[in-house]
């Protein structure tokens, strides 16, 4: 959840821009600030190197200058009289005494006096030493030239500035040494002054020493650990604490060289610049800050309208073309939700021009199927919520395929417009009149019962009544019409529109113009439909299986023609007899598939019987479908050639039903197929309507009288009469004349009588498998 | 006094049988004033000369700089200035401690151990004047050519001696001979060292 946010927000302008603008300013800031700190780094540097050297001069002014004012101060001593007078007279005791008392008003700890023979005349720190040789010869020396001299030395250990002066009486009679005691409180005072922390060192064996600080404890033995590695300038860390040092040579003690450390804190000199950085730390995050917001603001403002854009898109997208696009600013995206609005527009016009080509029938102006379809499943909503009912008649032109062949299709054209206006024109307003396809047309009654209907149905049927006069050419159109009503006859608009197609279809066959559905044609065809997979896989797994019945030539032995007929064994149901899966078949066009197994099975069959010296003429039947199926003859052609077996050896089979759709497709189709060199033969002759007058136009070879006026030949007259007539009229005609359903002796007596060619029936034969038959010709050619 | 040494050197031509003159230089051969040239008899009593000799303060200095003078002088320390002064000795040869007013004439002190003596004033720091105390009545003071002469010395032995404020060492004795045909020509050479220090300012 959070990832796919992340990844959406990702990709977002405003979190592009705003990035973008942040991102970049905090580049400059932070070059800025880099630069700044360097500079700050520098300069506090440099800044701490001035003060070193400022503190340095301070510091060596101060101690020239204290030098200058104890020597002064000293020189004022020595000059005492009661001093002079002290060594003048050699009275050592009140030189002692003298020499502490004005060492004290001058505040040095130690006074010595020394003669001209550099040896001491008296010494406060060490009152027993007078007459030794005076500690620090090179001072005197100094002295005896300039008059006076100055120095530092580790005395006791400790470190005394140390100051020579001569006595003169007038002229130099002795020297005062005078001793002042470098502590931590003289280190103070410097550092006052120089600002610096000051230190005293002596690098005496056996190491260094701090003599004076001014650091604390800490740092002082952090300090004594680093003296070896002292240099005249660099940096120390003391305690955590980074100085800047100076090492200064201050003069060269009996003990080793005495130097003075001083040290500037680097923590402390940049504490300023410490404080800017953090000042513009928080410059820099306020500034990106008040960047951020104000970038999140400026970036609404742009990407703001975008998605109010994008929204209406998606509206529109939606099929909502009735949206207020308000964006008017002249920028682009002002111009952006213009164009949108001029598209939401345009798109809104051209569909409903789209959805009006959609829903209605271009011909007669009428809704399409899809439209009735629609308006169908409305009203059965309507219906259903107020518990209504409503009925559906759908109406086929009779033979229409007819008139477009003969007429012409403008001509169908304008029949269809016709249909369509004179439907319409009986239709109430509520009512929806569409055409469905071709001659196929439907009325949709909403509230009306199927009763009602039926009582009504004269009314459409007048509509056909009247003659259609186009172009002064008298026509006469006739329709079928099945009627379904909701709720009895199904709950929704396909399960009704099946029923009132077989409504519609019973109507056709039967002829009587129109039909109200009842649900045995339900049962029926429910039970075939879950046949349709198991035929399926009947073809495939072999289940079907070709008989044969001997069609017997009337004095013949029989056995060189028969009928192949399709059975099917099923591996649950058993024998399905064809009646119930051939016009299921035939529905739902699957028959398609079965003739054409049948056809080569039958084919296959006849040239192997060819090959082995004992041809049959084979006879297989044609549905109605098979006849519209224009590729039929190359099949058949190309099947036969296979079997390497003449055409002679082929009979198809076709009803009289079979050419009542559409005659001249079916007409075609057998014209190719006699061209072929085939016989062809009408079945079930005289159950039609057919004339043998229409009959003659056919390319047929053959007449098979149907077994309804067979079986009742011997004793009805009428029947007789028919069968007699239509065998000489067959004859007459030049076609084989054949008999079906024959059942017992005497009947075959009356055919052959009358004239009948081949005799086919369970009196010769029943229809059996191959090998059967086989058998059945042997025992036949046998009792001849 | 140097007029007072050339009337004693006119009117005792006879009775001084020799006259030394004896010249003065520095290392470098200069001319050096105010050295004291003295000649102790070897033999025999010195007799005494004149016993009296003063040493002036004027304007806040002791004139002359350098005076000697045989044992048992007694000096007087005019006080020529109308301001005080305080003189002053812890030289070994005579610690003294002189306070003086102007106008005041004090009693003269009498040097009568043989040795030399620094004067100061325990007012003015600078004021410093030598006097060297000797056992015999021949003495002289180079001039600024460096020239110094000893009169009236009986014929005899003598260590002739020269003496220096500001020598850094003491130049070796003359042991001289005087009599008629003897050398009277000496040349002493002194190694100077001016008081660095003593350099006063007034
Ligand atoms: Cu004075």
């Amino acid at each position: 959840m959070r990832n796919e946010f992340w990844q959406r927000s990702r990709q977002s302008l405003t979190l592009r821009i705003v990035v973008f603008f942040t991102a970049l300013l905090a580049l400059v800031l932070s070059a800025a600030f880099a630069l700044v700190s360097a500079a700050n780094l520098r300069i506090s540097r440099d800044t701490v190197a001035h003060e070193l050297d400022t503190g340095e001069k301070v510091f060596r002014r101060l101690l020239e200058q204290n030098a200058s004012k104890l020597t002064q101060g000293a020189g004022v001593l020595a000059s005492d009289f009661g001093l002079r007078e002290a060594i003048g007279t050699g009275d050592t005791a009140t030189l002692l005494s003298a020499l502490r008392n004005h060492g004290n008003r001058i505040g040095a700890q130690i006074a010595m006096v020394s003669g001209l023979d550099n040896r001491l005349l008296a010494d406060t720190l060490h009152p027993d030493r007078s007459g030794q040789a005076y500690p620090f010869a090179p001072l005197l020396a100094e002295a005896g030239q300039r008059g006076s001299a100055s120095g530092i030395e580790v005395i006791d250990g400790r470190l005394y500035q140390i100051l020579v002066v001569p006595v003169r009486a007038p002229i130099t009679l002795a020297w005062i040494t005078m001793g002042f005691e470098v502590d931590d409180p003289t280190a103070a005072d410097l550092q006052a002054l120089a600002g610096l922390q000051v230190s005293f060192l002596v690098q005496q064996r056996p190491g260094w020493q701090i003599y004076a600080s001014t650091l604390g404890p800490a740092q002082r033995a952090a300090l004594q650990t680093q003296l070896s590695a002292l240099r005249a300038a660099g940096q120390l860390t003391l305690a955590q604490e980074v100085y800047a040092t100076r090492r200064i040579q201050l003069g060269h003690s009996v003990k080793g060289p005495v130097y003075a450390l001083l040290a500037r804190s680097l923590d402390e000199a940049m504490a300023p610049f410490y404080a800017l950085q953090g000042t513009l730390i928080i410059l820099a995050g306020f500034a990106l800050l008040v960047c951020l917001l104000v970038g999140i603001r400026l970036a609404r403002r742009i990407t703001g309208p975008l998605r109010a854009l994008a929204l209406v898109a998606q509206r529109i997208r939606a099929g909502d073309y009735r949206q207020d696009i308000a964006i008017h600013d002249g920028s682009e995206i002002g111009q952006l939700a213009g164009s949108l609005a001029h598209m939401q527009q345009a798109i809104a016009e051209r569909e409903a021009e789209i959805s009006k080509l959609a829903f209605q029938d271009s011909l007669t102006g009428l809704p399409n199927r899809l439209r009735f379809n629609q308006r169908l499943d409305e009203a059965i909503l309507r219906a259903e919520q107020a518990q209504g009912q409503l009925s559906v008649l759908l109406i086929d032109l009779d033979r229409f395929q007819q008139i477009n062949d003969t007429l012409g299709h403008p001509y169908g054209d304008r029949v269809l417009a016709e249909v369509g206006r004179r439907l319409a024109a009986c239709a109430r307003a509520e009512d929806t009149v569409a055409r469905l396809s071709g001659d196929e047309f439907a009325l949709l009654l909403p509230g009306m019962s199927t009763s009602a209907v039926l009582q009504n149905i004269g009314r459409i049927k007048r509509v056909f009544d009247q003659r259609f006069d186009l172009d002064g050419r008298p026509l006469d159109v006739r329709a079928s019409i099945g009627v379904v009503g909701y709720p009895e006859h199904g709950d929704n608009a396909i399960e009704l529109m099946r029923c009132a197609d077989m409504a519609m279809y019973r109507a056709k066959r039967s002829g009587s113009g129109h039909a109200l559905y009842d649900t045995g044609m339900r049962t029926f065809r429910e039970e075939h439909l879950s046949l349709l997979g198991d035929l399926q896989q009947a073809v495939d797994n072999n289940e079907l299986i070709l008989y044969y019945q001997p069609k017997v030539a009337i004095n013949g032995a029989g056995g060189d023609e028969a009928e192949a007929l399709v059975r099917w064994i099923h591996p649950r149901k058993g024998f399905i007899p064809p009646g119930e899966f051939i016009p299921f078949a035939e529905q739902t066009g699957y028959i398609k598939e079965l003739t054409r197994w049948v056809l080569a099975r039958a084919i296959k069959q006849a040239g192997q019987w060819l090959r082995e010296g004992r041809p049959v003429k084979v006879s297989v039947n044609l549905s109605t479908r098979d006849l519209l199926d224009p590729g039929l003859p190359a099949t058949v052609a190309s099947l036969i050639d296979l079997a390497n077996l003449p055409p002679d050896y082929l009979c198809l089979e076709i009803t009289e039903s079979g050419f009542m759709d559409e005659p001249a497709k079916a007409l075609d189709v057998l014209h190719k197929l006699r061209t072929l060199g085939l016989s062809l033969a009408i079945d079930d002759y005289g159950t039609g309507y057919s004339s043998l007058a229409y009959i003659r136009r056919l390319p047929i070879t053959e007449l098979k009288i149907d077994r309804a006026f067979v079986l009742e030949l011997a004793h009805s007259q009428g029947d007789a009469q028919i069968v007699r007539s239509t065998i000489e009229l067959g004859h007459r005609l030049g076609l084989k004349v054949v008999a079906e359903g024959v059942e017992d002796q005497p009947v075959v007596a009356v055919l052959a009588e009358m004239g009948c060619d081949r005799i086919q029936g369970y009196v010769f034969g029943k229809p059996m498998p191959a090998e059967a038959f086989d058998q059945w010709r042997n025992a036949r050619l046998q009792l001849q | 006094m140097k007029r007072c040494l050339y009337g004693l050197l006119a009117c005792l031509p006879l009775l001084c049988s020799a006259q030394l003159s004896i010249n003065v230089t520095d290392a470098g051969g200069q001319p050096v004033a105010d050295a004291v040239i003295y000649a102790d008899a070897l033999s025999g009593k010195p007799p005494k000369g004149k016993l009296n000799a003063t040493i002036d303060q004027i304007d806040k200095e002791f004139v002359p700089l350098v005076t000697v003078v045989q044992t048992g002088t007694a000096i007087r320390f005019p006080n020529k200035d109308n301001i005080r002064h305080n003189i002053y000795s812890f030289s070994p040869a005579k610690v003294f401690d002189l306070k003086l007013y102007s106008g005041t004439p004090a009693a003269p002190i009498v040097f009568d151990k043989a040795g030399q003596v620094v004067l100061g004033c325990n007012i003015h720091d600078w004021m410093v004047a030598y006097l060297l105390v000797v056992d015999t009545p021949w003495f002289d003071k180079s001039d600024a050519k460096g020239m110094a002469s000893l009169v009236g010395l009986p014929a005899g032995d003598y260590l002739l001696r020269v003496w220096h404020p500001y020598q850094s060492t003491e130049a070796p004795a003359q042991k001289i001979k005087v009599g008629s045909g003897a050398e009277s020509r000496f040349v002493f050479r002194l190694k100077l060292a001016p008081p660095s220090t003593g350099t006063h300012a007034k």
